[in-house]
């Protein structure tokens, strides 16, 4: 058991990044029980490592993608059965083909505009599994490859249906091999920011829409007609994407000022991410044109900055991105100003 | 099971949701209370074998990865006073946790695991 935060008694699973944190801020007793744990952890994997699965070989020439897609067949075993590879023709599966076809448009993203090749910048494979679960509500990255469920049909459609879902989740891998950002409280939050701005542009990237044409929602299509909503996420307006009975009301923040402070979902990583999306939005719309022409540039610039640390919070990242737009448009440009202004609206910056 | 000693008080309330995932809409944690004192015998020790298969738990490292769902388990006697909290990922948790979250106590009653 591990005493947290002097208040309460908190047992049971208690993740890596929780540790990492209580190791570099806690006192030093709870430093020595981190440390242990860690320890433990790491035997436990290496008792419990099942042989790890054969990947599949990465791209063999720069800026072309290597895309696996699998199926789980209603069982939540990793990665199920291969049902089709780079270069196969549609298998008739639409969540196959849809995880096929949106991966490819995420990494020529990531190839046509900043130039990287695939989650780890070196031609990484691409794995997709498909048809998690039965029924299952969700979609997600598991530090290896991408998972998607088929939705529940009553609240949910499937999550391929959405690029920026499939998008958002590859970009989850981007962060981890980047800045590696700890997915709790505000550079959780900030993680899930990242994958929602970077979803957002390949979807427009994708459609080929400006700021304006741009919807800036996230999860538009997931949604069945029975919820009253339009999308999971609204980085234009945090908060309003949806308010349904069985969902609830989006609780999604868009200034610091309604920053909430909350032990769940890792310290509300869904929840503030509202506010560095809305900052993104502000500073693309203000600069106009195409996302990933200006705004865009700066926050992969940060994201990739080795300033940015693994705890980096929403202050850290801002200032990253003003000293990124200054070095890649100048002190004096549009997008330095943009950008500075975007986080003083959402009251990060002064 | 019956050989255990019964530790979960009848003033003990349990509170499990699930939280995090993609979606992260509020209504999906679906929080269900589940208070002892209404529970018989039978259904208090299995609610408490869920407990310490929980506790078998502690100390084992989490998952890679994000937007992956978790549950909460919280233990009160003294209302608004958590004495003890678990968290673990959903491919972790019990069969029984999870039945418990989705259709309450009826659970309890049911046989196996």
């Amino acid at each position: 058991m591990v005493e947290m935060h002097g208040a309460r008694i908190l047992a049971g699973f208690m993740p890596p990044h929780v540790l990492e944190r209580i190791m570099s801020h806690g006192n030093t007793r709870l430093q020595q029980c981190a440390r242990m744990t860690l320890q433990a952890d790491a035997q436990f994997r290496l008792r419990h490592a099942s042989a790890p699965m054969a990947r599949p070989a990465d791209s063999g020439r720069p800026g072309q993608v290597a895309r696996y897609i699998y199926s789980a067949g209603n069982q939540q075993t990793l990665p199920g059965n291969l049902v089709r590879e780079e270069g196969a023709p549609e298998s008739g599966d639409v969540a196959v083909d849809e995880a096929y076809q949106w991966l490819g448009a995420t990494h020529l993203f990531y190839w046509q505009v900043f130039e990287r090749d695939s989650i780890d910048g070196d031609g990484m494979a691409l794995l997709g599994t498909v048809h998690y679960g039965e029924d299952y509500d969700n979609a997600f990255w598991n530090g290896a490859q991408m998972v998607f469920g088929d939705g529940d049909g009553e609240l949910f459609n499937r999550f391929t249906a959405a690029l920026d879902v499939v998008a958002h989740e590859l970009t989850h891998g981007v962060i981890e091999r980047e800045a590696g950002l700890v997915y709790a409280d505000q550079s959780g939050a900030l993680n899930e920011s990242l994958a929602d701005v970077f979803g957002a542009m390949v979807k427009q990237h994708h459609f080929e829409q400006d700021v304006e044409e741009a919807d800036w929602l996230i999860g538009e299509g997931l949604l069945t007609e029975r919820v009253n909503g339009r999308a999971l996420r609204s980085m234009a307006k945090p908060g309003t994407a949806y308010d349904d009975p069985v969902l609830g009301k989006d609780p999604q923040p868009g200034h610091m000022d309604d920053f909430v402070r909350t032990s769940s979902d890792n310290g509300g990583v869904h929840i503030n991410s509202g506010i560095p999306n809305r900052a993104f939005y502000l500073a693309a719309t203000s600069l106009g044109g195409f996302a990933w022409e200006q705004a865009g540039p700066v926050w992969f610039d940060a994201l990739t900055d080795p300033r940015l640390q693994r705890d980096g919070d929403f202050a850290q990242f801002a200032r990253l991105t003003v000293d990124c737009a200054a070095k890649r448009f100048g002190n004096d440009s549009d997008a330095t100003q943009a950008v500075n202004q975007a986080w003083i609206d959402v009251g990060v910056l002064s | 099971m019956n050989g255990e000693d019964l530790w979960l008080e009848s003033a003990s309330v349990i509170f499990v949701s699930r939280e995090g995932g993609f979606v992260a809409a509020p209504g999906l944690s679906a929080p269900r209370k589940i208070e002892c004192r209404e529970l018989n015998d039978y259904q208090r020790r299995r609610l408490q074998a869920v407990l310490d298969e929980l506790d078998r738990h502690v100390g084992e490292p989490g998952p890679a990865g994000a937007d992956r769902r978790s549950f909460r388990v919280t233990l009160e006697v003294t209302a608004g006073r958590p004495e003890r909290e678990w968290e673990l990922d959903e491919s972790a948790a019990p069969r029984l946790l999870i039945g418990l979250w989705k259709r309450g106590v009826q659970e309890l009653d049911e046989s196996g695991d």
